[in-house]
């Protein structure tokens, strides 16, 4: 179920209520069934994979460490990873990867080569679960992190409803620690989560799927001819989009699982306010940077191997990174362009840990040169195809303009302009969420406010026709 | 901050409680579309033959039916013998109308005949108007049919039944936009800019075969509620409508269907937008369309005794369709010449092969 849904918040609101009068064992099982309820809500076939890949995993977590034999240990470990990515492989780029392979051959003159493309569905939130195992095994097996010995604290780990589908993915080490202690009602967290998942309510519904309105009209041609105008609007409109949408949903998540007690990581810190793109992967989805950081670009050699070999791994992991996010060469285009622009960051000695010592108008022009650099590979990640995301792009260099480009702009600051003003603030005052040093009646009357807002200025994406209807 | 905790939830409450009273008994006193969708749905519910009285007629669309008829003029031409009662939801489809329909005469409503106005495209869509559709027309009792014909998933499903529990939920994308347009006064010429391309009609054998399931389909519905269905396809300045389509559909499910004009027949001047008709349009559609109307009716009285899937069955040997031109009306050079609106077409059309 949407974290936005009337459906979900039902579903949440029963779930605490009858959690806190439960004992930590009763709540680990409680919660595991509340998860697997939510994830057979989106589609119950995939409720026997999950099981299934969670089972596989704790029992060869348990297995490794009782081993003394490093082969051994090795190739359990290697088990593991390769069961894991096989069943991403397979759900997520089997097609993919059968019709880019056609694709190839045709280009050597073999076409109408037959193919085999099945009608795979693909599971929801596998991507990130995926990844969360993969994490643990690999802990488990680098000695940093003791197996759990109860397989229900690590399903629960795995499948806790908060971050299943969309993030933030959990660190083992952070997440494994929460499950298998004791945990007791503060209030002081709970109102935290509260304000939350309300101003994650705001940046999804209010920011995201308005600016969706314009992203979706510009890339999809509704606008006419595209043209400088266009580009912007599309560009611009899909930066504010994509990031209301995902911090949205993880900070939802976040607050959903404070109500019980649990505290994930951020994910977002203020990434259009970046001075370079490693500044960038700093606050743009953490959990996911950080991840890849750990678990690839250091087993790949990291810096550690000389320049070229970093470069390399740089741009490896980062192509893999975009792969990640969908199966599609655009995606790779997208991770490919930032690997390579971190890679002339890091030859031209941009992005370092040193302070910066700019002044305030050095700060703000690299800013948005950053962000308008940002936008542009945006353009790969919503474009549909290549080919595509070039024509949308080609508009750069076609002026028209049209008086209805104004309203649009308008539109456009209406919904991001606030979304840039929360993260001001929270860049300045160095908050987990907007307003969290405030006074209490401020917060109180801040996450009201919050609600109105919502109320009257959510946009509805399933209705979004509604909007064309004067 | 437990007490804090606590204000936050309390006021999130009393603000959602506050929103559906006032959404279900303020709006509908304040706004003209809240008002004009309860005072016709209501009237729509209430519909029942009344001995003595003029014969109920239902008539059903969206802004095409919203633009194109003019209920009164109607009403005065289909007197004394019947009376016409409009129910329009804008952007809406055959499904919002099939189970709107369903929940109509579950509540009671029977109308002699029910006249749904719809083009091609409107009456092949496999798409409903979403929450509005959940909240004005949809029964609760439907819910699952609704939900394995659109084939949606749980929280779409979910979200429906929350908008017709719901009426803030259900009309909440009316109140945003009505906000915007508060905020943003030339949001309404963006809008308009913004519209998604219609996609091209698909054949005309595509078009007759889902059309005709689903003519037969309500029509059925109709017969087992005392009523006659009767498909009217508007007028349209496109090339192709997919109306031949239509009348051919009628014919294969034995069901009235009414084209009073061919594509591109009515001069552009008649449009308002490309797809609405204008009020001159309007005048000379609802004329036309009054005069097969009546035909059609007066039709059905021969076969009012019977029982109604016997008059199902009986209307089924009785289709107004072939060409339009035996019943064309022709309109003097008057109304194209704004002289509509003082009756001068109206009184003035003459009808060959009569």
């Amino acid at each position: 179920m949407l974290f936005d849904s009337p459906a979900f918040a039902i579903f949440l609101i029963a779930v605490v209520l009858l959690y806190w009068r439960l004992n930590r064992r009763w709540q680990n099982i409680f919660l595991l069934g509340a998860s697997y309820f939510f994830y057979g809500w989106w589609d119950w076939r995939f409720l026997l994979l999950m099981a299934g890949s969670t089972s596989i995993d704790y029992l060869i977590a348990k297995k490794i460490p009782s081993l003394s034999n490093p082969a051994q240990r090795r190739a359990l470990l290697i088990l593991s990873l390769a069961i894991n990515f096989s069943f991403l492989g397979f759900f997520k780029y089997f097609n993919f990867f059968v019709q880019s392979f056609a694709a190839l051959l045709s280009t050597v003159g073999m076409h109408n080569v037959p193919i085999s493309l099945l009608r795979i569905l693909l599971p929801p939130g596998i991507s990130f679960y995926t990844f969360q195992e993969v994490a643990y095994i690999v802990d488990v097996y680098k000695g940093k992190l003791q197996p759990s010995d109860s397989l229900i604290d690590y399903a629960l780990f795995i499948s806790l409803f908060p971050h299943l589908i969309a993030g933030p993915i959990q660190r083992p080490n952070h997440l494994l620690p929460q499950v298998q202690r004791e945990r007791t009602l503060d209030w002081d967290k709970f109102f935290d989560g509260l304000m939350l998942i309300l101003f994650g309510l705001f940046q999804k519904c209010v920011i995201a799927d308005n600016c969706a309105l314009i992203a979706n009209s510009a890339f999809n041609g509704y606008f006419g001819a595209t043209t400088l105008p266009v580009v912007l609007l599309g560009s611009y409109a899909f930066a504010w989009q994509i990031y209301g949408d995902f911090a949205g949903y993880s900070n939802i998540a976040r607050g959903a699982a404070q109500l019980l007690g649990f505290h994930f990581m951020v994910n977002f810190r203020q990434p259009y306010l970046a001075t370079t793109l490693q500044d960038f992967w700093r606050r743009w989805h953490i959990s996911l940077s950080s991840w890849l950081r750990d678990y690839l670009y250091i087993p790949l050699g990291g810096n550690r191997k000389g320049e070229g070999r970093t470069y390399g791994n740089l741009l490896t992991t980062m192509l893999i990174g975009g792969l990640w996010h969908g199966a599609n060469w655009t995606f790779v285009i997208w991770g490919g362009i930032h690997g390579g622009v971190l890679a002339i960051e890091r030859v031209l000695g941009l992005g370092s840990d040193e302070p910066e010592r700019a002044g305030w108008l050095t700060t703000w022009l690299k800013r948005i040169l950053l962000f308008n650099l940002v936008c542009v590979t945006w353009v790969f990640f919503r474009a549909p195809s290549i080919h595509e995301a070039f024509v949308f792009l080609g508009g750069l260099s076609h002026w028209a303009w049209q008086p209805e480009y104004l309203t649009a702009f308008e539109f456009l600051a209406l919904f991001s302009v606030p979304m840039f003003l929360m993260d001001l603030r929270l860049e300045g005052w160095d908050e987990e969420y907007i307003f969290q040093r405030a006074s209490a009646w401020l917060r109180t009357g801040m996450g009201f406010t919050a609600m109105v807002a919502i109320a009257f200025f959510a946009a509805n994406q399933a209705n979004a026709f509604i909007y064309f209807q004067f | 901050m437990h007490r804090y905790s606590v204000i936050l939830l309390v006021l999130c409450t009393i603000f959602c409680a506050a929103l559906e009273i006032g959404q279900r008994y303020v709006v509908p006193r304040i706004t003209a579309m809240d008002a004009r969708l309860d005072r016709e749905h209501t009237r729509a519910e209430e519909i029942r033959p009344l001995p003595g009285k003029p014969a109920p007629v239902l008539i059903v669309g969206n802004s095409l039916l919203k633009k194109g008829v003019v209920i009164p003029l109607l009403n005065e031409k289909l007197g004394p013998e019947y009376t016409v009662t409009r129910y329009v939801v804008e952007d809406t489809n055959y499904l919002d109308w099939y189970y709107g329909l369903r929940r109509l005469f579950r509540a009671g409503a029977r109308p002699k005949a029910v006249i749904l106005v719809l083009n091609a495209r409107q009456l092949i869509s496999p798409v409903i108007h979403g929450d509005i559709f959940a909240s004005l027309l949809m029964d609760p009792r439907d819910l699952l049919d609704v939900k394995r014909t659109v084939a949606s998933d749980n929280t779409a499903t979910s979200n429906l039944l929350f908008a017709n529990l719901s009426r803030f939920y259900g009309m909440r994308s009316e109140i945003h936009k009505a906000f915007l347009v508060h905020v943003l006064p030339d949001f309404p010429d963006l809008a308009v800019k913004l519209r998604p391309a219609t996609a091209s009609l698909p054949p005309d054998d595509d078009i007759e075969t889902k059309a005709s399931e689903r003519i037969f389909q309500m029509s059925r519905l109709c017969a087992q509620n005392g009523a006659q269905f009767i498909l009217v396809v508007p007028p349209s300045p496109a090339a192709r409508d997919g109306s031949s389509a239509i009348e051919s559909a009628g014919n294969r499910a034995a069901v009235q269907v009414l084209v009073p004009f061919r594509p591109q027949e009515l001069p552009d001047n008649l449009y308002a937008d490309g797809f609405h008709l204008n009020y001159r349009g309007s005048l000379v559609f609802t004329q036309a369309l009054s005069s097969r109307l009546r035909e059609t009716l007066n039709n059905d009285k021969l076969t009012q005794t019977a029982e109604p899937d016997d008059r199902a069955a009986n209307s089924a040997g009785f289709v107004v369709g072939g060409t339009a031109a035996s019943m064309k009306p022709e309109y003097p050079s008057g109304c194209n010449s704004g002289m509509i609106g003082n009756d001068l077409c109206a009184g003035s059309t003459r009808r060959t092969g009569q």
